[in-house]
């Protein structure tokens, strides 16, 4: 179907003024001809008894001409068989046309097929003039096409505006448009109507073109599993980084918040110990950068795809799914748009009431019963001078007589009602502030298409870092002549971070955390000086004045202690595709990125870090001072730079005969990235006058506490990566007659990466798809559902670990201290035995559609099978190469369900959207190569890096068994080979195998998704997400009265904890015992008792939108939007929201509201 | 014509990639990634001192009961595995995996299997056969003196009587980590880890370029030391007085000064070889004081007593004489110790001038210049025998030899048993208890299934 064309010419000469400087080649392009003469396109036309459609579809390839006609006329069309080369138009239409039952007008470039008598003799009689808006957004819809009695009359234009003569006096006006239901009215008469289309879900399957990063396809004629998420979906989220904005909205992908490993994930893990990061394609070519460079404003759409059919094109890179991120370009034969989004953003401080920290009162008893203990007496006579807390210090003091009693415990008692979370919140934590601006400005005419966006976000967080990104993207694709298009496009990115203040676990005391009656500031907000590392008794009296102040300050340090990063991210991709006759198309893509960070760590000569630096060092010759670590700043310089160079060939062929359809592309490719890192160290910096100091690395000094020989630490380091990599691909598909699709993809990857034997390994993946559109079988005759097609794929795909290789390697370090020489230390012990990872996949889809589109959507199982998985094996250590040593360990097998559906159960002027994304994945382990595996390793870690019992998940949570707490003095009771014990030492060690551990289940969710449910009405439209995660457990934090006595790490279990025989029965808490065997405390910590279930379902976001009433061809639309809203629902009852559940320190942040406007012109 | 000439493009466009294919496909990935395949990269492997000359065990040091614990800071420890080594239990001595003795020895093994199984590879260059023989040296010293420091914990003391029964160590003799462990017998054990010793002192130079590289006389000192624990006293004197021959500089305490917090200084005069044992928590000098039976050795004007003792505020003392002038306790080989062992195997030779004249230039040297040395004189061998192990005790304590001169004393029927008070328990370790050689790390015997002790 064609378009008319309706392009403004006026505004192609100030675009050139716009972009003139930014691009030299434009230049070229404005001397290039505008127009050819009516119908004097040479074409040629090659056909033997080809039905009509065909040889419309050729003529539009190969000229600027769209054929515009009605299926009911063109149906009675005689096949054509013709042989011209070269011709104009003109002269083919005329051959074409001949004697067929139809006749053919020229409007501008659009060929408009009419029945014989209807476009010469009618006379005009009756007008019917409209305007065709979107029922949702008031937004004109242009180019929607315009059927008088189901003859094609005309096409809305840029303003919506549509007007028509009619025969009849009365004729059923009907008004189409791609994406939308068909509207039909009767006219009798003269008539000035306001059409409003419905939307069909926006997502409309059938004419969605799915990209894989190297060609684009439409959906219809893909087998594979994709899911895209557009621009107007990701608008109503609003991270400042792109994928976060695909949590809760991307079907199969889960955002994992609660393990440090976990991160973006695609239908599950993989690998284990492999690489696990989806790739992630930025306009046809991996990124090598930060993804956080990449402005969200700036994305058409993102693709994710999902099964091997989809992603083998990717090759090794694509085990774990692949992420296709398409900005957003100019359209050629569009008017040009300007667009504006501007939102900003807060969020309130994050309460640290979440956080289970013990209370300050019952802390001060613990360290009241262990100075009772003398637990503290060694810490009083270390001549390390080890850190006591204030409360420790008192009891000091009075016992050595220094204060009395009663004053002491006044003393205590004050600091009893102090909560440093309440200092933390008060002089810390402030509301987030967030702001970005967007502008972009696109257009294109017949041969050009261009586009240019400017982004600035500024960045103020909850603890008063910033940042700040500026993004300039330009895109312009060019087409000289007929056959040949020149696109090219640069990203420009500056990103700037500082940070910020301290949060809540960042100020230390010892090296862990520091104590809960911490004070940052006096009555009168002066900063106070905090217990840091050394004993405050002893930095107070320390050198007789002659140091440097020894103190720490934490309301103020992070003023001297700082850092600071630049990144400058350039991008620039070069196209060239050259259209050959038969359907035979070349294109040659290059893209160069480069990125260069640097990061400035600096401790300014008041930051406590450089004075301790100082002090630590500080040489006394009897009384004459002199300074290993020179007075001063001291600065940390790290600098990154990255580059890599793409180039892909790539030959395309499309050829359709008859109801036969093939695609096919094939290339090579190949890519170069290097990364340069350098990172230095100066000392003694003097940022008034720009000196830096010297520094004896060599010879060690006595350290000024205890006299220990230390040497000046040197960071200086420098290092370089080199990755290669050369690749084959090829796709093709074969549709017949629109019903049935076979695909077949492979690709073969060679690098650098995989040491000297394995380089010469070339990969082959690939994978093979099926496809059967039911619907348009003869036979097919369900009303309720026009729309059914299934699908089938199987592939096959690998994972390497890219450290590993053929040899056994060394890495240098810097140089001996002592006597500088080079230091080397083994890296990579040569395993010959380890091999590829490899998985298999299959995938089963139906898609569907409803009558009117009520419903529709797609159901999709998947099941895989990983293969050698890589897994650390146990080792026996006397080999001198390590505890454990990576081995193809294990198999498993994967499966899922992604379920989407949109339901329109309203689509009136009232429409209501639902869309359910539901999945669910499962894993298991098959085998297990490995030999008997001590529990300890597999509790507490959510079976990081290793495999559990064959059946168990791939990454299960287990504790050790609960035998409850001993009645008699509260111990908890575990087992030992089957009997209850409390053996800690053995239980914990080599006495529990995972065998004997208590399993759950998987630590990732095995049910999630969303429920997405959009109303409109009028000129508003609200939105919200609801996002669930199911089937999954965690560890939850408790009290560890080892870590309490030694690192200071409370929790708020303590209050439950066992005090007296009866305690038994109303808690699981053990009791507090002097002293603590670390082991006792591991024993707690990883039991099953501490394993709660993870599920949960939240409110992710609600969005308000309204669309103000302004006439024209502008709108504008004010939006509302608030994230984090919070649980629902969870399945624990400890008030632990399992996405915030990381460490002791983990907070959960509040809800962020944004306020935001778009504009468009 | 045309497309003729495209196609000519595409055939071009379509070679690109296998232009320098293999150069492009065989560049290296990371500067940091090195295959060792150069006498420079071996030395680099060597030079890693954290490995090589910082991992001396401390199981016999924290065995030993040269020092005590107050009850309060026995109980405030956090290691449960110090606390049974300390306590002379009879399993559980070591945490499992990482960083106990066993991992960290066996560590420095695979270090010396690699470059002498690399050494091969390595073509022979005249220009370099000095630094090719060092290194290998090296690693053979290496090897030899871990062997033994193994054998030292998890063996019987030698004993060529039964050595031949006695269940040795696993001798991993190549980098193959493939190869199960095994036990060998005691005599292969020492059989092995002598010829290691006498092949590096075959190769190593005399003069290192700094203590912490093995030498001719660290080889010669090890070789000295094993020997005298053997009971091969002759081969000992050899040894001793070979390395002797090359250093035999005392330091005079004189020049020290006791004001410093470690008054002898790293590297010092004495140390032919430089190790050092890391100390856990229960070696800190604030906790680890010196028995005061050991304190009350030393003569009122011998200078060890202000030089090797710190005064505790609770009045007992703390032992700083480290030659690593810090916490960390000495493991490496000195002219002191040296000189004992010249003495003492002298003595049982029954060459008692050279044992006098040599315990007579220590004794000396250690002595306050304010006060008049009076040389020691004794015609009986067992009284200047007695003396010069009394020496030692004075001499070296806190380097983890007090527990193997026990050992091998009993094997001669002195019948010395170690004493101490735990938390108000006596507890004694007899003459002949099994538990004078330590378990094995019991996840070791769980993995390999090798023999316990």
């Amino acid at each position: 179907m064609g378009r008319l064309p309706h392009y403004a010419r006026p505004w192609k000469k100030s675009m050139f003024l716009v972009l003139l400087p930014i691009f030299f080649w434009t230049a070229v392009m404005g001397q290039a001809s505008m127009d050819n003469a009516v119908g004097a396109e040479l074409i040629s036309l090659d056909v033997h008894n080809a039905p009509i459609e065909t040889v419309f579809s050729l003529i539009e390839k190969q000229s600027s001409y769209r054929f515009v006609y009605d299926d009911a006329i063109v149906g009675k069309a005689r096949n054509v068989s013709a042989s011209l080369k070269e011709k104009p138009v003109s002269q083919i239409l005329e051959k074409v046309f001949s004697g067929q039952p139809f006749q053919y007008t020229l409007k501008g470039d659009l060929i408009v097929v009419g029945q014989l008598n209807d476009v010469k003799n009618a006379a005009p009689k009756k007008y019917i003039r409209g305007t065709v808006l979107d029922a949702g957004s008031r937004q004109p819809v242009v180019n929607a096409t315009v059927r008088v009695n189901n003859l094609i009359r005309c096409f809305s234009d840029e303003t919506g505006c549509f007007s028509t003569e009619k025969e009849d006096a009365d004729s059923i006006l009907s008004v189409s448009s791609i994406g939308y239901a068909t509207y039909r009215q009767r006219v009798s008469g003269d008539a000035t109507i306001v059409v409003y289309l419905h939307g069909t879900s926006g997502q409309l399957d059938s004419v969605q073109v799915v990209s894989n990063g190297y060609s684009t396809t439409p959906r219809e004629r893909s087998t594979g599993s994709f899911d895209v998420v557009n621009q107007n979906i990701l608008g109503h989220q609003s991270g400042m980084d792109i994928l976060s904005r695909l949590d809760a909205v991307a079907s199969g992908v889960t955002v994992d918040k609660s393990t440090t490993t976990g991160g973006l994930t695609v239908r599950g893990l993989s690998t284990i110990n492999g690489p696990k990061d989806p790739l992630i394609v930025v306009d046809n070519f991996p990124y090598d950068g930060d993804i956080s460079n990449i402005n969200p404003n700036d994305v058409e759409n993102v693709t994710i795809l999902k099964d091997a059919a989809a992603a083998s094109i990717w090759g090794a890179r694509a085990g774990n799914g692949v992420i296709v991120i398409t900005t957003k370009k100019g359209k050629y034969k569009q008017s040009p748009k300007l667009s504006f989004n501007s939102f900003v953003q807060t969020s309130a401080k994050p309460n640290l009431g979440y956080v289970h920290q013990m209370g300050t009162s019952d802390f001060i008893n613990v360290e009241q019963y262990l100075f009772g203990n003398g637990f503290y007496d060694n810490a009083f006579t270390d001549p390390g001078q080890p850190v006591v807390s204030p409360v420790v210090a008192i009891l000091q003091q009075q016992r050595l007589g220094n204060t009395t009693a009663g004053q002491a415990t006044h003393q205590i008692n004050s600091l009893r009602g102090l909560d440093v979370r309440n200092q933390f919140s008060k002089y810390m934590y402030r509301p987030s502030f967030n702001q970005q601006y967007a502008l972009s400005f696109r257009g294109g005419t017949e041969q050009l298409n261009w586009m240019a966006a400017v982004g600035i976000d500024r960045q103020v967080g909850n603890l008063d870092a910033t940042n700040g990104r500026n993004n300039l993207h330009v895109n312009l694709n060019y087409k000289p002549f007929k056959n040949l298009e020149i696109g090219s496009n640069v990203y420009y990115t500056e990103y700037n971070t500082h940070s910020g203040r301290p949060g809540y676990g960042s100020i230390l005391s010892n090296t862990q955390t520091t104590f809960p009656y911490a004070q940052f500031a006096d009555s009168k907000g002066n900063p106070l000086a905090l217990y840091r590392q050394y004993a405050q008794s002893y930095k107070d009296t320390a050198g007789n004045g002659k140091l440097l102040d020894w103190n720490y300050y934490p309301l103020d340090d992070y003023r001297h202690d700082y850092s600071a990063g630049e990144v400058l991210d350039n991008v620039i991709g070069l196209n060239i595709k050259y259209s050959l006759p038969f359907g035979l198309s070349a294109s040659l893509l290059y893209q160069h990125e480069r990125q260069k960070t640097e990061n400035k760590g600096i401790h300014d000569k008041q930051s406590y870090y450089a004075r301790n630096m100082v002090n630590y060092y500080t040489q006394d010759n009897n009384g004459v001072l002199s300074y290993p670590v020179p007075l001063g700043s001291i600065m940390d310089l790290n600098s990154i730079s990255l580059q890599s160079n793409d180039l892909r060939f790539q030959l395309n062929y499309d050829k359709n005969w008859g109801n036969n359809s093939l695609n096919l592309l094939a290339g090579s490719e190949l890519r170069r990235s290097r990364t340069d890192n350098c990172i230095m160290r100066y000392y003694g910096w003097n940022q008034d006058n720009s000196t830096v100091g010297y520094v004896d690395y060599v010879n060690t000094y006595p350290d000024f506490i205890d006299g220990n020989p230390v040497q000046v630490p040197m960071l200086d380091n420098i290092n370089y990566t080199r990755n290669n990599f050369m690749s084959y691909f090829a796709n093709g598909a074969y549709t017949y007659n629109k019903k049935y699709i076979v695909t077949f993809s492979a690709r073969r990857d060679a690098s650098n990466l995989f040491g000297l034997n394995t380089n010469d390994e070339w990969n082959p993946f690939w994978s093979a798809g099926l496809a059967w559109d039911l619907s348009r079988e003869n036979f097919y005759h369900v009303d309720f559902l026009p729309y059914l097609k299934f699908r089938a794929t199987y592939g096959f795909s690998g994972n390497i670990d890219p450290s590993m290789s053929a040899v056994t390697t060394i890495l240098y370090l810097n140089n001996n201290t002592y006597y500088n020489k080079p230091v080397a230390r083994f890296d990579n012990i040569y395993n010959p035995d380890l091999k590829w990872e490899t998985s298999r996949m299959v995938n089963y889809a139906v898609e569907f559609r409803s009558k009117n589109n009520i419903l529709n959507g797609s159901v999709e199982y998947y099941r895989k099978n990983g293969k050698g998985l890589f897994g650390y094996s146990p080792l026996d250590y006397t080999t001198g190469v390590g505890t454990s040593i990576l081995k193809n360990a294990a198999d498993m097998t994967g499966s899922g369900w992604d379920i989407k559906l949109t339901v329109m159960p309203v689509n009136k002027e009232v429409q209501w959207h639902i869309t359910a994304n539901v999945s669910n994945y499962s894993d298991k382990v098959t085998k297990n190569y490995l030999q008997s595996a001590y529990g300890y390793s597999f509790v507490q870690k959510d079976g990081n890096g290793l495999f559990g019992v064959p059946g168990d998940a791939t990454i299960g949570v287990y504790g050790y068994k609960w035998g409850g707490l001993d009645p008699q003095n509260g111990n908890p009771v575990g087992y030992l080979n089957g009997v209850k014990s409390e053996d800690y030492t053995s239980i914990t060690a080599t006495g529990t195998s995972v065998y004997d551990l208590h399993y759950f289940g998987s630590a990732q969710p095995t049910w999630f998704g969303s429920l997405i449910d959009n109303l409109r009405y009028k000129r508003w439209e609200l939105e919200w997400a609801i996002q669930f995660k199911l089937g999954y457990y965690f560890h939850r934090n408790s009290i560890n009265y080892y870590n309490l006595f030694n690192e200071w790490e409370g929790n708020s279990d303590f209050t439950k904890r066992w005090q007296k025989p009866g305690d038994e029965k109303v808690t699981d808490v053990p009791s507090m015992v002097y002293p603590e065997p670390i082991e006792r405390s591991s024993f707690y910590s990883g039991s099953e008792m501490l394993v709660d279930r993870g599920d949960h379902i939240r409110l992710r976001y609600v969005n308000l939108q309204y669309k103000l009433p302004i006439r024209g061809n502008s709108n504008l639309e004010l939006y509302v939007n608030a994230t984090d809203l919070g649980i629902l629902w969870k399945a624990n009852h400890e008030g632990i929201d399992p996405d915030y559940n990381l460490g002791l320190y983990s907070l959960k942040p509040k809800p962020t509201y944004t306020f935001g406007l778009r504009f468009n012109y | 014509m045309k497309r003729i000439q495209h196609i000519r493009i595409y055939i071009l466009l379509g070679c690109i990639p296998f232009v320098a294919c293999h150069k492009y496909l065989s560049e290296k990935s990371s500067s940091l990634l090195v295959v060792p395949d150069s006498l420079g990269d071996l030395q680099a492997l060597l030079d890693r001192t954290v490995t090589t000359n910082s991992s001396d065990p401390s199981a016999l040091a924290i065995s030993s009961n040269e020092y005590y614990l107050s009850d309060n800071d026995f109980t405030a420890l956090t290691s449960d595995y110090d606390k049974r080594k300390y306590q002379w239990d009879s399993a559980g001595l070591f945490q499992p995996g990482a960083g106990n003795d066993w991992y960290n020895l066996y560590q420095l093994v695979y270090v010396a299997n690699t470059v002498i199984s690399d050494m091969g590879n390595i073509p022979q260059d005249p220009s370099s056969v000095s630094d090719r023989q060092d290194v290998e040296g090296q690693a053979y010293f290496y090897r030899g003196k871990t062997f033994y420091n193994i054998a030292s914990i998890w063996c019987k003391t030698f004993d060529s009587t039964t050595a031949n029964a006695d269940p040795g160590i696993p001798l991993r003799l190549n980098p193959d980590f493939n190869v199960p462990s095994t036990r060998s017998t005691l005599m292969a054990t020492y059989k092995q880890l002598l010829s290691d010793l006498k092949q590096s002192a075959a190769l190593l130079p005399v003069t290192p370029i700094h203590a912490m590289r093995p030498s001719k006389g660290a080889a010669y000192g090890m070789l000295a030391r094993i020997c005298l624990f053997m009971g091969d006293y002759q081969d000992a004197y050899q040894y001793a007085d070979s390395a002797l021959s090359i250093n035999s500089t005392l330091i005079d305490f004189n020049t020290l000064n006791s004001a410093k917090t470690y008054p002898i200084a790293q590297f010092n005069p004495e140390t032919i070889y430089y190790s050092s044992i890391s100390i856990p928590a229960i070696l800190n000098i604030s906790r680890a004081k010196i028995d005061s039976s050991i304190y009350r050795l030393y003569d009122q004007h011998d200078l060890r007593k202000v030089i090797f003792f710190r005064k505790n505020a609770d009045g007992s003392f703390g032992f700083r004489g480290n030659y690593t002038s810090g916490l960390a306790l000495f493991g490496g080989v000195s002219v002191n110790e040296l000189l004992l062992i010249h003495s003492e195997a002298a003595v049982r030779s029954g060459n008692v001038s050279t044992a006098l004249s040599d315990l007579n230039r220590l004794r000396q040297a250690r002595w306050d210049n304010h006060y008049s040395y009076v040389p020691f004189s004794s015609g009986d061998i067992k009284t200047v025998l007695d003396s010069i192990l009394l020496e030692r005790r004075k001499e070296l304590p806190m380097r983890g030899l007090w527990w193997q001169d026990v050992k091998r004393l009993n094997r001669e029927g002195v019948g010395i048993s170690l004493q101490r008070t735990v938390l108000g328990q006596p507890l004694v370790l007899a003459p002949g208890s099994k538990r004078f050689v330590l378990p094995i790390p019991e996840d070791i015997i769980r993995l390999t299934g090798i023999q316990q002790n």
